[in-house]
């Protein structure tokens, strides 16, 4: 069963990293993990809301982690699993205070990729302040910039998806989405800033 | 070629070396494109951590619908199974259920006693009935000329034995019309009511039954299985 199990995380792992069959990787993250990172943060305070959020944003860096090849498997998956969510929840905690001074029975995890999760989780913070300009996008530009750059389809099949006549014209429309985004983003020019800060970017 | 499809081309590693390194020189001469390529890549950034998060949010609305669903299962399962359950158990019962289990499993037997009545007959009869010897008593009740209540009885309980149904309730009628206080009236009732059964009327014996005074003492030797079985006899006699 262990060994099961240990031959199963790997293909995850590799799936998660290769960005393939992502919706089977997270069933199988919920399905494993969500249960166990739930009774975590119950013990500490927190809800079952909560513990969604916590889970949510803890996969979400997950998957952020193994694709930027900040996860060499030094620990299992489950450890590094606990360590994200330890971080985010106390992250979160820290803004209430009292709560915070009460969420003291945590298992001390790998100090080796604490400053990895530490990392992502800032641009991960930065990027959700920002997110806002993307509900301000119409929601053609939405799909448009989704499929391309997030599901990484070809102009040619998001075609299928839109009233456009041709590609060139779809071509012209994600340039102009493209263009809209990146005007919205210089219309918040300290959050665009902590961002740049974030990633590093200069 | 639109700007941002060449920021694609250098980010996607699409470029020949030559073109790669022009616009990295570009970059650094530039400030406004560096500018421009910077934005680029913040956007690219968004999009794909919102398009993970969306992604992400999905398979949690996804488990969660699940595990209620999955709470529910069970319960409408089990509640499934054991109403199937009780249903089979209740056909293979009520096909199983026979009238001859009835008689064969009486639940109490008339039994005589040594002293009672006061007729002429009284000893042969009870000597021809305590040795089984039934159509010895029915000759003797046939060659009688005022059979007393005892050998009618006697006489009655040997055509039960040698399961002459109708002419135990023949019996009967005559031992009811004789008085209505008389010392055979609870068994009267009870083969009464185990010759219907003998005859295959369960409806009549389950009414006989219902009649029964409370006081008889052989009405309380049925338990609900025998009630039971009677009155699912008498279900399936109305159908068939």
């Amino acid at each position: 069963m262990t060994l099961y199990l240990a031959s199963k995380e790997k293909e995850i792992l590799s799936k998660l990293k290769s960005n393939s069959e992502l919706n089977t990787c997270l069933k199988y993250l919920y399905k494993e993990y969500f249960g166990f990172l739930e009774g975590m943060i119950l013990n500490n305070s927190g809800s079952k809301e909560d513990a969604e959020d916590v889970i949510q944003e803890t996969f979400v860096a997950l998957i952020q982690i193994i694709q930027n090849d900040k996860f060499k498997g030094e620990s299992s998956l489950k450890s590094f699993l606990y360590a994200v969510a330890k971080n985010i929840w106390l992250g979160k905690l820290k803004k209430h205070k009292a709560e915070y001074m009460r969420a003291n029975i945590w298992v001390e995890s790998n100090p080796k990729f604490e400053a990895d999760i530490q990392e992502q989780l800032s641009k991960n913070e930065a990027l959700s302040l920002i997110s806002n300009v993307l509900s301000t996008l119409g929601s053609v530009c939405k799909v448009i910039l989704q499929k391309f750059y997030y599901e990484e389809l070809s102009l040619k099949e998001i075609l299928a998806f839109t009233d456009f006549e041709n590609e060139q014209v779809l071509r012209n429309k994600k340039a102009k989405c493209m263009k809209s985004l990146t005007e919205k983003l210089n219309q918040q020019p300290h959050l665009k800033d902590s961002l740049y800060k974030a990633l590093r970017i200069f | 070629m639109e700007e941002f499809e060449i920021f694609d081309d250098y980010l996607n590693d699409k470029m020949t070396f030559e073109k790669r390194l022009g616009f990295e020189q570009q970059l650094l001469e530039n400030p406004a494109l560096k500018l421009s390529f910077n934005d680029y890549k913040v956007a690219l950034e968004l999009l794909r951590f919102q398009g993970l998060k969306n992604e992400v949010e999905k398979s949690n609305k996804e488990y969660q619908n699940r595990k209620v669903s999955k709470f529910s299962f069970p319960t409408i399962k089990i509640a499934a199974i054991i109403i199937f359950g009780l249903l089979t158990f209740s056909t293979f019962w009520i096909n199983l259920t026979e009238g001859v289990d009835l008689l064969e499993n009486v639940p109490i037997a008339y039994i005589e006693p040594n002293h009672r009545g006061n007729a002429e007959e009284k000893q042969h009869a009870e000597f021809l009935y305590l040795t089984k010897d039934y159509e010895g008593l029915i000759k003797l009740y046939d060659s009688s000329n005022e059979p007393t209540e005892k050998l009618e009885f006697l006489t009655a309980m040997a055509y039960f034995n040698e399961k002459d149904y109708n002419k135990v309730l023949e019996l009967i009628e005559k031992l009811d019309l004789r008085s209505k206080t008389n010392g055979y009236k609870n068994e009267i009732e009870f083969y009464k009511c185990q010759s219907l059964i003998g005859l295959n009327k369960y409806a009549a014996a389950e009414g006989m039954i219902q009649k029964m005074e409370d006081t008889n003492p052989y009405k309380s030797t049925f338990d609900w299985i025998y009630i039971a079985k009677i009155k699912i006899l008498a279900w399936k006699e109305s159908f068939f």
